[in-house]
């Protein structure tokens, strides 16, 4: 038979019988509907949690070390590894070295008290606070009461924190502190200079700005206050291997005070911080020098170096390509980033065929009413296959016209998944976006990560994978019973009525 | 006249193989070209079933067929297909394809065994037979006697070499069963050879050939 003539065929058979086709590729529709709808909605979703992450000053940040054996990747590590510290010299040569590399600085910890307007101009809030420690060791060690004791430190505490805040300083890179606050930055966009301090309005359970007696986050720009380093860093040995069993560090405990003071250059308002808000203040890595230099006056800083850094880049599309670089340059790497989108796409990828199955059982079970539906139309169309034989027509173009009956009823099937799954998609898309806008604590969170909406994506791969699944569903059901009219015998069929 | 259709010795059984019915033979008869034969008979006579052996629907159970070059005994069922593209038959029921117009089921006369036609052939051809203004028409709200000459122009659309016609009167009254008549008639003065399948014994009238039948075997030619 001529290919116009199938064609032509089919269309009547179609036309006449639409209805049919409709119910027969109900099972295929549905089949198709959750893959498809699956599909697009995880991916849909998890393009935008990566668009959010990649949005991220996160996404720009690679945590780096170097271990004596030279791995590169957590992945590779089966026990401890050995690491060797990196010096402030060390970071400024990552940074001269690679060009996508903004800022090198080291993860590590260092605290200080704030005096407050209240507290008395002579007191010492670093020597208070070892006193108090002091008094609690001596009393657990003679084996007083516990209460007393619990009660003492707690109103040794009181009074402490009523002339001295305690703050947290950020172990970010200034770039990164800044990029993650820059929305809710007040004061100069620079790193502050030897005596400036960048100062979080709330801080936390702190409320700094409040104990200053200042109601707005401006209003603390230009502020003068004055600082006790509390706590030094903790440094290594520059170029030293460290085992894991033998990880000392000099003295982190401050035991002499000093009064340092210093400008607020900038506030950071963390009134309403989200997950990613910032409770710390910010000062420059000279601070860390003192306050070990305090903590251990014989030690000269610069020969001490940390075990892990902080790289910040200038571009999350650059991220792959510098932990790349880093890794063959024997740098332990990590980007958090990198592991989160890993995650997030290896779990929408099997939450997506997790219930992508459902989709296959309902192709499956729609094989049978396929079979069903085209053996009744075999059955049917008798006198047809008789008439179109006694014209000539080959055994091959029976067999292809049931075929191409039942590949139409996977086209139908797919066209009518695909569009309640696109229909159904979008709803769900407008859904989520009214849901958030009508919930301020869920938008706020959203959008201090960037992502209010998400589009259900439909990729071409998606697209023609489904047909392609369709196709192959229909037409092996559509095999049986095509083989079943081309092998009628003429004569039988238009002898039947 | 040289012979078209050679059928020798050939018997066609039904049943299985331990219990065979004899539909017909053994039979032997030469049909020439630009003939028309006529083969009479009761029902049950084998008639039809000697067409059906004769037009490539069926296969024979022994003996020799053959039609032009085609050795029908000897054909597989895509070499019968071929043979079946180049012949024309029509049946007593017309057998029209409901799905299709009157001008498609012409046209499918032709594209079933895989050759292109022009669409005005088709209408001309329906013209011819005075349903030119019917050729958009849905085959079932034609007349039996324009379904049965929608038929004869399916089957003559691949000008075929030999028409085999199956009761092509039995279903119609007596003014359509005379216009296909006089059709055949026609068609076979101009040189196409036809046989035919009939209870009427009116075609007697214009056959160079009558073929009479009974319990499956031949038993008068003239």
């Amino acid at each position: 038979m001529t290919f116009s003539s199938l064609l032509l065929v089919l269309k009547r058979q179609f036309t006449q019988k639409w209805g049919r086709f409709l119910l027969a590729s109900g099972g295929i529709m549905i089949g198709i509907w959750a893959i498809t709808l699956t599909t697009s909605l995880s991916l849909g979703v998890s393009d935008a949690i990566i668009d959010a992450i990649n949005s991220q000053p996160i996404a720009r940040e690679i945590s780096i070390s170097v271990t004596e054996s030279g791995q590169t990747s957590y992945d590779q590590i089966n026990e401890t590894p050995k690491f060797i510290p990196l010096s402030e010299g060390d970071l400024q040569e990552i940074v001269d070295k690679y060009p996508e590399v903004l800022e090198v600085s080291p993860v590590s910890r260092l605290n200080f008290f704030v005096q407050t307007p209240a507290a008395d101009k002579n007191i010492k809030c670093v020597e208070k606070n070892l006193e108090m420690q002091a008094q609690l060791a001596s009393q657990a060690q003679a084996g007083g009461d516990v209460q007393v004791s619990t009660a003492n430190m707690e109103s040794g505490a009181e009074s402490l924190s009523k002339d001295c805040l305690n703050i947290n300083v950020s172990s970010n890179t200034f770039k990164r502190f800044y990029e993650s606050n820059r929305t809710n930055w007040y004061g100069k966009q620079e790193e502050p200079a030897k005596n400036e301090v960048v100062a979080c309005f709330k801080c936390g359970s702190t409320q700094f700005g409040e104990a200053l007696g200042v109601e707005k986050p401006e209003d603390l720009v230009g502020k003068k206050i004055t600082i006790e380093l509390q706590r030094a860093p903790e440094l290594y040995e520059g170029g030293k291997v460290l085992d894991v069993l033998d990880f000392n560090t000099p003295d982190t405990e401050i035991k002499e005070s000093k009064d340092i003071e210093l400008t607020i250059s900038a506030v950071v308002d963390d009134t309403d911080a989200g997950i990613f808000g910032s409770n710390n203040f910010y000062v420059g890595y000279n601070y860390f020098q003192d306050a070990f230099k305090l903590a251990n006056p014989d030690l000269n800083p610069s020969n001490y170096g940390t075990v892990q850094n902080t790289v910040f880049i200038d571009s999350y599309q650059n991220l792959d390509a510098v932990v790349d670089d880093l890794r063959n340059d024997k740098f332990l790497t990590l980007s958090i980033a990198q592991e989160i989108i890993k995650g997030v796409s290896t779990g929408f990828l099997v939450l997506s065929a997790a219930l992508s199955m459902l989709g296959f059982i309902a192709l499956v079970a729609s094989v049978f009413g396929i079979i069903n539906v085209m053996t009744i139309s075999v059955l049917e169309r008798q006198k047809e296959i008789g008439v179109l034989k006694s014209l000539g027509a080959r055994d091959g173009d029976i067999f292809r016209i049931f075929l191409f009956e039942s590949s139409l009823l996977g086209i139908i099937g797919w066209l009518l998944g695909i569009s309640l799954a696109a229909a159904i998609g979008n709803l769900l898309s407008f859904i989520f976006v009214q849901v958030i806008e009508n919930d301020p604590g869920i938008r706020a969170n959203l959008e201090s990560i960037n992502l209010s909406s998400f589009t259900p994506s439909f990729p071409w791969w998606l697209l023609l994978g489904s047909l392609a699944i369709s196709l192959v569903f229909t037409v092996l059901s559509g095999v049986f019973p095509a083989i079943k009219a081309s092998k009628q015998n003429p004569v039988d069929v238009l002898r039947s009525e | 006249m040289s012979v078209l259709i050679s059928v020798d010795n050939v018997t066609k059984y039904y049943g299985t193989r331990k219990n065979p019915i004899k539909a017909v033979g053994p039979v032997s008869l030469n049909i020439n070209q630009g003939s028309f034969t006529v083969i009479l008979g009761r029902s049950g006579s084998g008639k039809s079933t000697l067409l059906n052996l004769l037009c490539g629907l069926d296969k024979v159970t022994s003996g020799e067929l053959v039609v032009g070059s085609d050795k029908l005994n000897e054909s597989n069922s895509k070499k019968l297909a071929k043979y079946r593209s180049k012949i024309g038959i029509i049946f007593q029921f017309y057998n029209l394809l409901p799905n299709l117009n009157t001008v498609e089921n012409v046209m499918m006369g032709s594209w079933a065994g895989g050759k292109s036609t022009s669409y005005q052939k088709a209408v001309d051809l329906l013209t011819k037979f005075n349903l030119g203004h019917r050729f958009k028409a849905d085959v079932k709200t034609l007349s039996g006697g324009e379904k049965q000459r929608v038929a004869i122009c399916r089957a003559l659309i691949g000008d075929p070499e030999i028409l085999f016609c199956d009761e092509p009167t039995g279903a119609l009254d007596t003014s359509s069963e005379t216009q296909v008549k006089d059709i055949l008639a026609e068609l076979n003065k101009s040189g196409l050879t036809i046989v035919m399948v009939t209870h009427n014994p009116e075609f007697a009238g214009i056959a160079d050939n009558i073929i009479n039948m009974s319990d499956g075997e031949i038993i008068d030619k003239q």
